[in-house]
């Protein structure tokens, strides 16, 4: 008896499969030494390139400048590039006064569009600041001439300044003016990113036929450079992630990194205005938005992780270099139910595995719901024996309906009747998240499309429903019913 | 022993023992801790309470319809963070909130305001073996626990510079107005209906109306008498009218709007009515020498279906009307 209970006893403790260790995931600071190097190397490169002497040189006034403004408007041809060429001797020295004369509606017309085009052959940082600050003004009051934001969207000198890109992508999502969005998207293009396109598609489905027009011809000139039929193909590639690669364009300047983590850091602004602004401007951004934003998750700010993992979750498929470390988040308690929800938008299949295992009961409620509707996302195949015991009627609601959404993503249109049951009844019940189970419902219709015909027609019927959700529960339970 | 001594003798020995037992029994086992997933698991034992949630508008925070409208059925998910927020303790007191996963359609709940971060129930007693475990929290009658989403719009702020903010006799906090003691009673524990916007009582506290002549010409004026903060406050999408018209006639004519627009609305100021201010309008008009009524009212959304003719009387809540002679 005692031998058999120490070879028992031997065998306890000699174990399995050796267990991989638990490591913790790492909060550390991230973004702050992120900005701090690049602050650094940035003063170090303006040191360099600095010329002595430079800042005793006095501002010219208005007056002076003004005169030369007139010499280029009034001249044409070999005489006019001449008078440009002198304005642009003068360097930042006449930024001060170009930029009053971008402001100076008493003026010529002319001689204001002649300013926006010499700050543009300028290019220094001064005169691009001046010509952003042109942009922005229709954010802060009445902008009397939208032409001249047209004007300097068109001028910018992006190839030379890339980091202006930064605050162009904020116009964007402010920008009222079709005339100044086009330019936008174009001079965006120039310099390889297409996060224009989306505002294009906006003009160009807009209520004015002239620029909906010309919109379509941009959308077309830029899917043709690219290989592709038509602006709808575009569209497609861009949102699948085609050209996330080529969205920076040649490799960034110091400048145009920090302009990034700089973005990043606004993540953790108290407003969530301000918030949002970072979002979007990070979700228009390129291949090194998408690097930041991964390393960005470890940082040891909550605000600046979970929004991080919400910009890669809706860059979609443009952010599938960050799946491995989206995958890894799952571990950190406060950012793994919005870093389930990544996943599954960012769509690798590679996840599938990683969210199963986050449905153990030992974790967190809050990321299990978030697991199983990542799962209904994503498509559970593979997983349906972890989900399958959640659709007992003990499981917590939101758990039990997200569970039945992400097995129905596996099941055919006529052999889903206990999801359908579970999915039919959450419609009609009281505190249920009804929005999340119609998108289930609607994936699954999809994808069973002719199958489906009559269903999704009785099921479009009820889309102006008052009582959409109940009257959608009992078509859902009818349909349970049938599959029985 | 006579048979009284005895049966006396016996009583008293009970309620000694019962007494002893009183006294030195030791403390109910704690409850076991139990992960919340629902806000419903509240109402069996707070079911006063929970009913008065129920028809609150943070109960409605995720499904009222106007609010799917305003932010395009949650696309705009800026506005998930305050909507359907996860526990405000669990990002701290002060702090912003984040967005949650779950039960989002019971919007801002119990959990949102009372869950602790080890799953205990922020509460006013220290009750171990309670249920839901709850602990004396002085944090839930911080004005910072409503800040968090409440100050995304600086209404927090605007309070601060009242004079409801100087500590003192005058110091009245957000419960004082928007979550006062059931029938003025502090035994009978707070009011969760968390009156506010909605409740038009409540607005024509907030505000006076007063017209007068002055040197013959009518002069309105609206004083923030009674709220803590701006008025209107908080969303963009709240309005209130100025309006008047001659006695007898149907059509009200536009004088004023408190109003703090929409980020793009760059060519409207922000008019809002800052606490204790008054805000003065002559009636510069011939029509306005005569018999004439004069009206404040308020609205949940900002835009009139006539933009030209607004309608507030269908369109709008009165809050205040006043009649001017010549």
């Amino acid at each position: 008896m005692i031998r058999r209970f120490a070879f028992l006893l031997c065998i306890a403790s000699c174990g399995g499969p050796e267990q991989p260790a638990v490591v913790p995931y790492e909060l550390k600071p991230v973004v702050a030494p992120q900005i701090a190097t690049l602050g650094a190397a940035l003063e170090a490169e303006l040191a360099r390139e600095a010329k002595p002497d430079a800042s005793k040189e006095p501002a010219l006034p208005l007056s002076e400048v003004s005169d030369l403004l007139g010499a280029v408007a009034g001249s044409e041809g070999k005489l006019r590039l001449a008078a440009i060429d002198d304005l642009v001797r003068l360097g930042d020295r006449a930024v001060p006064a170009l930029r009053e004369e971008l402001v100076a509606t008493d003026d010529d017309p002319s001689q204001r569009a002649v300013a926006v085009e010499v700050l543009g052959v300028l290019a220094t940082p001064a005169a691009v600041d001046v010509l952003l600050e042109r942009l922005e003004r229709a954010r802060r009051e009445v902008d009397p001439e939208p032409w001249m934001r047209a004007h300097c969207a068109w001028r910018l000198p992006l190839a030379k300044a890339d980091w202006a890109r930064d605050r162009l992508l904020l116009d964007l999502k402010y920008e009222v003016d079709y005339e100044t969005v086009i330019w936008i998207a174009r001079t965006l293009e120039a310099t390889g990113s297409l996060a224009g396109v989306v505002g294009l598609d906006v003009i160009a489905r807009g209520d004015q036929p002239e620029r909906a027009a010309e919109a379509v011809g941009w959308l077309q000139t830029f899917a043709e450079k690219r290989g592709l039929a038509d602006g709808a193909a575009l569209i497609a590639a861009y949102e699948r992630g085609d050209f996330v690669a080529s969205d920076d364009g040649p490799p960034l300047s110091t400048r145009a990194k920090l302009a990034t983590w700089k973005r990043i850091a606004g993540l953790a602004e108290w407003q969530l205005r301000g918030v949002d602004d970072s979002r979007f401007v990070l979700l228009q951004s390129g291949a090194t938005a998408v690097e930041a934003l991964a390393l960005a998750l470890h940082d040891d700010n909550r605000y600046i992780r979970v929004h991080s993992a919400q910009v890669l979750e809706r860059m979609g498929r443009r952010a599938s270099a960050a799946t491995d470390a989206l995958i890894a988040a799952l571990d950190e308690r406060e950012l793994a139910p919005q870093a389930a929800r990544s996943l599954a938008r960012v769509g690798d299949v590679r996840a599938r595995a990683a969210l199963a295992r986050a449905l153990d009961a030992a974790r967190p409620f809050e990321l299990r719901v978030a697991t199983a509707r990542a799962l209904a996302e994503l498509g559970a195949d593979g997983v349906e024996a972890t989900l399958q015991p959640l659709l007992a009627p003990e499981t917590p609601l939101d758990l039990r309906i997200a569970a039945a959404s992400a097995l129905l993503s596996t099941r055919g249109f006529a052999d889903a009747a206990a999801e359908l049951a579970i999915l039919g009844d959450a419609l009609r019940a009281d505190g249920a998240d009804t929005q999340a189970v119609e998108a289930a419902l609607e994936r699954w219709l999809a994808r069973a499309g002719e199958s489906a015909a009559e269903f999704s027609k009785r099921w479009a019927e009820t889309a102006t429903d008052p009582k959409r959700a109940a009257a959608r529960g009992a078509l859902v339970r009818e349909l349970a019913q049938r599959a029985k | 022993m006579k048979p009284i001594r005895i049966v006396g003798a016996s009583v008293l020995a009970a309620l000694g023992a019962w007494l002893l037992l009183a006294v030195f029994r030791p403390p109910p086992p704690p409850a076991p801790p139990r992960a919340f997933t629902s806000s419903r698991e509240c109402e069996s034992c707070h079911q006063t309470v929970f009913a008065e949630w129920q028809t609150s508008w943070h109960a409605q925070a995720w499904i009222d319809p106007e609010v799917r409208t305003l932010s395009n059925d949650f696309a705009n998910t800026d506005c998930i963070d305050c909507h359907a927020p996860r526990p405000v303790f669990e990002t701290g007191v002060g702090k912003r909130v984040l967005p949650r996963e779950t039960r989002r359609a019971e919007g801002v709940d119990c959990i949102a305001c009372h869950l602790l971060p080890d799953d205990r129930i922020a509460g006013t007693i220290d009750a171990p073996a309670a249920a839901c475990r709850p602990v004396a929290t002085r944090d839930l009658a911080n004005v910072e626990l409503c800040a968090p989403c409440h100050n995304q719009h600086n209404t927090v702020d605007q309070w601060r510079a009242s004079k409801y903010a100087t500590p003192g006799p005058g110091y009245q906090d957000c419960l004082a107005c928007h979550m006062p003691y059931r029938g003025g009673d502090p035994s009978k524990g707070r009011d969760h209906t968390m009156h506010g916007g909605h409740d038009m009582e409540l607005v024509r506290r907030a505000v006076v109306l007063r017209a007068t002549r002055v040197d013959g010409k009518a002069t309105v004026e609206v004083e923030n008498v009674g709220a803590g903060h701006n008025y209107p406050t908080d969303e963009r999408s709240r309005a209130s009218d100025l309006f008047w018209r001659p006695k007898g006639e149907e059509t009200w004519r536009h004088l004023y709007r408190f109003r703090n627009p929409y980020r793009f609305e760059v060519d409207l100021p922000n008019t809002e009515l800052a606490s204790g201010a008054t805000l003065k309008q002559t009636i510069d008009d011939p029509a306005a020498a005569g018999d004439i009524e004069v009206a404040l009212f308020y609205k949940l959304s900002p835009y009139w279906k006539d933009p030209p003719h607004p309608d507030p009387e269908h369109e709008a809540f009165l809050v205040h009307r006043a009649e001017l002679a010549p």
